[in-house]
Order: structure tokens, then C-alpha cells, then sequence
């Protein structure tokens, strides 16, 4: 590929690679300087053929080394070295990896209301879970992409998914009257009511 | 219940009852795993692959802002450019990475950022000049007094005149326990004590990514002056070699000399481990240095 095509290429996923970083960083100059480490480093004249060996399509490539860039400076700080089953509370407390899906009577949703209540949910995940949340739910992408960004298995992927998912649901039906307010229905369905 | 499927395995991995309603919220089962599932749904269990579907639509819209801001693109390009240009110029967060080869391809922006740098380079030589000039500046610490200047003015620009953005970057409020607060970031403790003297009030602070090796923090504060209440940044950097050449308890003078009036002025000084960057409207900031006892003629660089 051409130097300049893989420069645009690359520049064209600019506001998704800015949106990963701003939501991993939350605050705006991070933001900024993230991503341009991440255009700095893809833009590296070897980067092209490692581009072009890994595959998965540039916007994934770029999640990739957002994701790297981001963590990689995380270590140098020392402000998240723990291991992944320690941060996301597998081995003690955390909800049922089988738990049912949040049930919603959706007619009865108000979505209006709903969305600032999502919305500062979110902003209180921890950044492993924000960026599992906007792959799913902004890129909309499969769960073997979202495994290949971050290099993980895609079992992992799908646990970090619900528990972040559970997170924000949780924290919708724990703020008071927010169940009766919200519309939210029959809430946490087990498997023994599913049965 | 009766009708319940049998197990499923996305790509090997079992999949639970919940799990299966997930997926199929999630458009990752096949056809014909779907089409099982769908004949032993429950009223209950459709309602929960309704709701997950609808929560991803609510994150994905929740979180589809922001976008790049204007000017990354100019920025990137330019600092690429400039990473490719050779040992004196820096890139950011240079003291992360190795060096980076030129991309022959990169090479016509190289050359136009270099004739900015050398311009501005030019400018700074000029304008120590007319200070005598006591030895060349080296040209890493030419270009990184440039990124500073212009960082700064954008940084205090943006936080003063955006509540929301100075939201999101600042962390603590309490002049009294920043020192303690940054101290793991910065190795050493910030001086407050000519601040409190001098009056000022803290509106934020917090991290942010000044241009050169060192952490840094930015703080926005008030000064009450006669004629009101300023608002001034002070930016604190760990002083990670003293690229810069700044000798302890000696101010510097880093405002811009381009031949319009200065909107804003920026006195540099170091004390201790740490380098210090005073910016605010030219008359306030001259106020303000005096009574933060840091008064008196500027060094040369």
C-alpha cells in the first residue's frame, strides 16, 4: 500500500480512535495526547507491514494499539497492576457468570430518563469496562473482534462484557425509585425462573 | 420448564442458559442456534434479550461522542512529522520511545514542520537575544520551549473559558493538599506556600501532559488583584534533566515575541526538583510574580 493511502486510511478512524481514547482516559487532553501517541506509532514506517500481516481491518488495528498504548502507560504508572481476575472480581463477590439478563418490561422504559442515569453509570465504570461497553456498543462489534483488539480470549470477552453490562443495569435499579420511575420491570430473572 | 435447548458453544465456550440470551441479544448465535433458542423462549427470557438489545443501543448512543477535536489531524500530522526529523526534535512522550526512523514518505511534512520549528527557534534566539544572551540554547530545549508555550496558552485558555473541561482534567480543589496529592507523581512537593502568600484560591488541578521528559500537573487559580479577580495557570514539572537550563531561584521570561501584543505572559522559574510556569494576562502576571516574591528582572536562557 501506498504511504499516503495507508495515512488516510489510517486518519479516516481518527474520531474512533479519539472516542476509545477519551473513553479510556475520560478527560480530554489524555485524550488528545493518546491518540496521537497511537497515530505516532502506527504511523512508523514498519507499521504498514505489521498492518498488513496481523489483518482485522485498520480501525481494528488501531483499537489495538490504543488499547496497548493506554494500558502500557497505565503500568508505567503503577495505577492498575492488577491481575484480571483480581479486577474484575471473578474469584470472590462478583455476580454469577450465568446470571440471567436484566429484564425490562420495555414498554413501560423511558429511555428519555433513562439516558443521563446510563450515561453517568458509565462514566463510573473502570476503564476495562468502558472500553469492552464501546466496542459492543458503538463500533458494534462482534465478540472474536473485540477479543482480537484486546488480545484476550473470546470467553473473557464475554464475561467483561456482561459484568460491565450488569454493572450499569445495577446501578440504574439501585438509585431510589429508580425501578417504579424507570419502568423497569422483573428485574435479575434467574435461572430457576427461567426454568 | 419445558423446551429448554440444549448447550450451545460459541466458538468453544459453553454457553449457560443467560449466556445463550445474551448472544442471541448480541447477533452472535448462528441461525439455527438462534432458531432453537427462539422456540423455548419464555415471556420473560424475550423480554430480557428485548432489554439487553435496547441497553445497547442506549451505550451505543450514550457513547458515541465525543469526536476528534479540531486540529488533531494538524497536530498528529505535525508531530509526525516531527518524530521523524531527527534526533533534536521531540516527539511527544519522547522519553517512552526509541528513536523512530524518517518515512521517506513523511519527509515533505518533516521539512514543512522543520521550517516552523527553526522559525519559532528563531524567534525564541532572537528574543534572548535582546536579553544578552549568555550561550546558545540547545535546539531540544528550543523546540520543547515552543511546545510549552503553545500547550500552555491552549491549556489555559481551554480551562478558563470551560467549565466541562476543566471538570474532566482536574481532580483535586484543596490548595492546601496538593503538595501531598502530586507528590507521587511528581517525586517532590509542590510549594504552596508563596501561593496562600499571594492570595490565591485553587479552581482545579490536576494531571496534564506538559511538552518535555517530566510529569506534570496544571493548576487554575484566582488571584484577587485591585482590579479584580484574575484567573492564572501555574503549571508544575518534574524536572527530568533540566532540558531547559533553568538555574535554581531565577525566573524566565517564555512569552511570545511574534509583534502583537502578548495576550498572555509566562514566567518559568525552578526551585527544587520541580520547574514552574506562571501564566496569565500580562499585568496580572507581573502582580502576581512580585507577590509571590518571584518580583524582579528575568533571567536569560
Amino acid at each position: 500500500m501506498e504511504r499516503q493511502q495507508f495515512e488516510q486510511l489510517a486518519l479516516e478512524h481518527l474520531d474512533a480512535v479519539y472516542r476509545m481514547a477519551f473513553h479510556l482516559t475520560r478527560n480530554a487532553e489524555e485524550a488528545e495526547d493518546l491518540t496521537q501517541e497511537v497515530y505516532l506509532r502506527a504511523l512508523r514506517p514498519s507499521s504498514s507491514e505489521n498492518f498488513e500481516t496481523r489483518g482485522g481491518g485498520m480501525r481494528a488495528w488501531l483499537f489495538t494499539i490504543a488499547h496497548n498504548t493506554f494500558y502500557s502507560r497505565i503500568k508505567r504508572e503503577r495505577k492498575a497492576p492488577k491481575a484480571v481476575g483480581e479486577f474484575f472480581g471473578e474469584e470472590a463477590g462478583g455476580p454469577a457468570p450465568d446470571e440471567a439478563p436484566t429484564a425490562w418490561n420495555l414498554a413501560t422504559l423511558d429511555w428519555e430518563h433513562v439516558d443521563g442515569r446510563i450515561k453517568r453509570a458509565i462514566e463510573e465504570l473502570r476503564p476495562e469496562f468502558r472500553e469492552v461497553l464501546l466496542l459492543w456498543g458503538v463500533e458494534g462489534l462482534k465478540y472474536r473482534e473485540i477479543a482480537e483488539i484486546l488480545e484476550v480470549p473470546i470467553g473473557t470477552v464475554m464475561s467483561r462484557l456482561h459484568r460491565a453490562r450488569k454493572l450499569v443495569a445495577d446501578q440504574l435499579g439501585e438509585q431510589e425509585g429508580a425501578s417504579e420511575e424507570l419502568g423497569l420491570g422483573q428485574r435479575g430473572v434467574t435461572e430457576r425462573e427461567a426454568e | 420448564m419445558t423446551g429448554r435447548t440444549g448447550q450451545f458453544d460459541l466458538e468453544g465456550v459453553a454457553l449457560s442458559r443467560a449466556a445463550q440470551l445474551r448472544a442471541a441479544a448480541d447477533g452472535e448465535l448462528s441461525p439455527s442456534q438462534r432458531s432453537e433458542l427462539d422456540g423455548s423462549l419464555t415471556e420473560a427470557e424475550l423480554r430480557a434479550i428485548e432489554a439487553e438489545t435496547a441497553l445497547r443501543g442506549a451505550v451505543g448512543r450514550l457513547m458515541a461522542e465525543p469526536v476528534a477535536p479540531a486540529g488533531l489531524r494538524e497536530r498528529i500530522l505535525g508531530a509526525a512529522a516531527a518524530a521523524h526529523d531527527g534526533p533534536d526534535a521531540p516527539a511527544p512522550e519522547a522519553e517512552d520511545r526509541g528513536p523512530i526512523p524518517m518515512a521517506p514518505w513523511l519527509r515533505p511534512l518533516a521539512l514543512a514542520a522543520a521550517v516552523v520549528l527553526l522559525a519559532a527557534g528563531g524567534w525564541l534566539i532572537l528574543r534572548s537575544a535582546g536579553n544578552s544572551v549568555t550561550g546558545p540554547t540547545p535546539n531540544e530545549g528550543r523546540v520543547q520551549l515552543v511546545e510549552l508555550r503553545q500547550f500552555m496558552s491552549r491549556e489555559h485558555d481551554r480551562c478558563f473559558q470551560s467549565d466541562d473541561y476543566g471538570a474532566q482534567k482536574f481532580t483535586a480543589d484543596d490548595l492546601a493538599a496538593v503538595p501531598h496529592v502530586f507528590r507521587p507523581l511528581l517525586g517532590s512537593e509542590v510549594s504552596v506556600a508563596e501561593l496562600v502568600q499571594a492570595g490565591l484560591s485553587l479552581r482545579g488541578a490536576g494531571r496534564c501532559h506538559l511538552p518535555g521528559p517530566g510529569n506534570s500537573i496544571h493548576m487554575l487559580l484566582d488571584a484577587p488583584l485591585p482590579t479584580g479577580t484574575v484567573t492564572l495557570s501555574l503549571f508544575v514539572q518534574e524536572d527530568a534533566g533540566n532540558t531547559l537550563g533553568f538555574e535554581q531561584g531565577v525566573a524566565y521570561e517564555l512569552t511570545p515575541n511574534d509583534g502583537q501584543p502578548a495576550k498572555l505572559k509566562i514566567i518559568a522559574w525552578r526551585s527544587g526538583d520541580l520547574d514552574y510556569y506562571l501564566v496569565a494576562d500580562p499585568e496580572a502576571c507581573d502582580r502576581i510574580r512580585e507577590a509571590m516574591g518571584r518580583g524582579g528582572p528575568c533571567g536569560e536562557l
